[in-house]
């Protein structure tokens, strides 16, 4: 009887073993993994993955964390990398992990349809990045300011998102480096808190926490449409509008382990996901499609335009440091 | 035992109240406030409302109740291994079959003081693509072989973490057995193999059964040295309660915190019942 037991508990036991790694073995090999940003978490969860599930059978799992931290992540992996692609809403990262032999050159199916703004310099291979959606740079406020804060003038509390974990911090530094660092530091002077990403800043407002930050126009849009009190318009120094496209761009890690890497990043281009990436508040890259419902009109006369040439990234990294709090 | 106090109607009633109390306090208060926060509509308005939609999501979404079943796979993984390791160990070393088996049978607790998270970054630091792992398997094989991100690495990092439970329990078991039984079938011409699967190791059931409950709860608890080692695809549920906490949805993470205790009970009532009748745990 005692050893009917045990031989029944070792087949059960054995069963389970061999059941489990199965289903596991089969989860990590299936599964396309993708670092992001919180900021494309209704984009990614509610239009792409699904659709790109439906149309290929192919899991997607989508990680969360600041972009510093899954840079340093993916550094951590030596030649096995978890992840198969990065989304993120700037291509420093990408740029930077190129150089360091993190990322592969690659080409995407509508490569000709994609202006010039949307995609990085020309490598053997292909290009580093393609951006696939964008949102302007947005001066974010409480309303009880009146009318937009100018940032030359600053004397209210100001949230400055973290520079090294937050790309939405990387692109307000970029701003003031390239506008005013006079009031870059005037800003950092009356910061009271560093938003790690961008749901953070603009909620950061939302909730009183600081009065004025740089934050995207999608994000903001989310965040009235569930009934945030905050106020947005392009940035204004001295008097100066100023249009900043944020870029959301994609990039394919190298060693990636799903073969589905770049199926997904060429159905971030179809017709079915760009036409309807204004739904959630963002702009779609291909041309065509219309803007997301309360956003900026755009192209507004007058306003001066910044892209970014994201290949001068060390020049644009050194800058970051100075503007941490307390750093 | 001699019970130190007069028992009058008074004392027991004080002694009562006050041990309830402070056992409410600590573990029955919080424990009844996370379930009650799962049937809640919205814990941070302050006016939620009688729900099940919680549970509705957890059981409907394959992102949210994958950790759960992660979770259970990983631990009846570590459980056969452990069946394995921890009763070869715990055998070498009550048996004295190794040198320094005293030695080996003291170290063999050492993961209980060690922080789990330094258990997480240990695996991560040997195995990972920097580490002693990858030197050893470049001078041997010619190609640096890494754990980092597999499931290898954190089934090793339960195993570390579950280890004193399966050995503990097993020599407990070990050190009463009868070994008069198993001279007796050698003298009787029986083999070793023959008299340990017939002989030892139906005695052993109870620290197999102990052990092995042990294991499977603590495994599917571990949450310190996970954190560190675990790949994004194979998130367990305590990962995936921390994510939903931090991330403010103390419903959901609520939610699976109650289906995770629940399923762990009901896991350990089951196997200690079924393979215990009329035993008890060693």
């Amino acid at each position: 009887m005692r050893n009917k037991v045990l031989s029944i508990a070792a087949l059960v036991l054995a069963a389970g073993l061999a059941l489990s790694l199965t289903d596991l073995y089969k989860v990590q090999q299936g599964t396309l993994v993708v670092y992001t940003t919180p900021a494309l978490r209704d984009l990614l969860e509610s239009l792409v993955v699904p659709r790109f599930h439906a149309a290929t059978g192919t899991d997607v799992t989508l990680v969360y964390v600041s972009a510093g931290e899954e840079y340093n992540r993916l550094r951590m992996s030596g030649g096995h990398p978890e992840a198969d692609l990065f989304l993120h809403a700037s291509p420093l990262y990408l740029e930077k992990g190129f150089a360091a032999g993190y990322f592969l050159p690659f080409q995407i199916g509508r490569n000709a349809s994609v202006p010039p703004n949307f995609v990085s310099r020309s490598v053997a291979g292909g290009h580093l990045w393609y951006a696939f959606a964008w949102s302007p740079l947005a001066q974010v406020y409480d309303p009880q300011l009146g009318a937009t804060p100018d940032l030359a003038s600053l004397d209210t509390t100001f949230g400055f998102p973290h520079p090294l974990l937050s790309n939405n911090g990387i692109y307000a530094v970029l701003f003031f480096e390239n506008v005013s660092a006079a009031a870059g530091a005037r800003a950092l002077a009356h910061t009271v808190v560093q938003p790690a990403n961008a749901r953070a800043n603009i909620l950061g407002v939302a909730d009183g926490a600081f009065d004025v930050t740089l934050g995207y126009e999608g994000v903001t849009l989310f965040y009235l449409k569930q009934g945030a009190r905050v106020a947005f318009d392009l940035p204004v120094l001295g008097g100066q509008r100023f249009l900043v496209p944020v870029i959301f761009s994609a990039g394919i890690v190298k060693g990636h382990p799903n073969p589905m890497a770049m199926d997904f990043i060429d159905f971030l281009y179809r017709d079915e996901i760009q036409s309807n990436i204004s739904r959630f508040y963002f702009r779609a890259v291909l041309p065509g499609f219309s803007d997301p419902p309360g956003g900026i009109p755009l192209p507004e006369p007058g306003t001066v335009v910044l892209n970014y040439d994201w290949s001068q990234w060390r020049t644009l990294e050194s800058t970051l440091p100075k503007y941490v709090v307390g750093g | 035992m001699r019970w130190p106090f007069r028992r009058t109607a008074l004392e027991r009633t004080i002694w009562t109240v006050i041990v309830w109390f402070l056992f409410g306090l600590f573990v029955l208060g919080p424990l009844a406030t996370v379930f009650a926060f799962s049937f809640t509509s919205s814990v941070l308005s302050g006016t939620g409302t009688f729900t099940l939609k919680w549970y509705g999501q957890l059981f409907s979404q394959p992102g949210l109740y994958g950790p759960l079943i992660r979770s259970f796979e990983i631990a009846v993984i570590v459980v056969v291994f452990q069946l394995l390791f921890g009763t070869l160990i715990a055998y070498s070393t009550v048996r004295e079959k190794v040198l320094g088996a005293k030695t080996l049978d003291t170290l063999s607790n050492i993961t209980i003081a060690v922080p789990s998270v330094v258990v997480g970054l240990a695996l991560l630091s040997f195995y990972g693509p920097f580490g002693p792992f990858a030197a050893i398997t470049q001078f041997l094989f010619g190609n640096p072989l890494s754990l980092t991100w597999t499931l290898w690495i954190l089934v090793f990092a339960h195993m570390i973490e579950t280890f004193p439970y399966m050995v503990r329990s097993m020599a407990a078991v070990l050190v009463k057995l009868d070994t008069h039984l198993e001279s007796a079938a050698r003298s009787l011409g029986a083999n070793r193999l023959h008299v340990f699967l017939t002989i030892t190791l139906p005695q052993l059931k109870p620290g197999l059964v102990a052990g092995s409950v042990l294991v499977l709860s603590r495994s599917i608890a571990e949450f310190g040295a996970t954190i560190i080692v675990v790949s994004a695809v194979l998130k367990t549920a305590p990962i995936a309660i921390f994510t939903q906490a931090e991330a403010g949805s103390l419903e959901l993470a609520s939610a699976y915190s109650v289906v995770l205790m629940l399923v762990s009970f009901v896991a350990y009532l089951l196997m200690s019942r079924w393979l215990l009748r009329g035993e008890t745990i060693a």
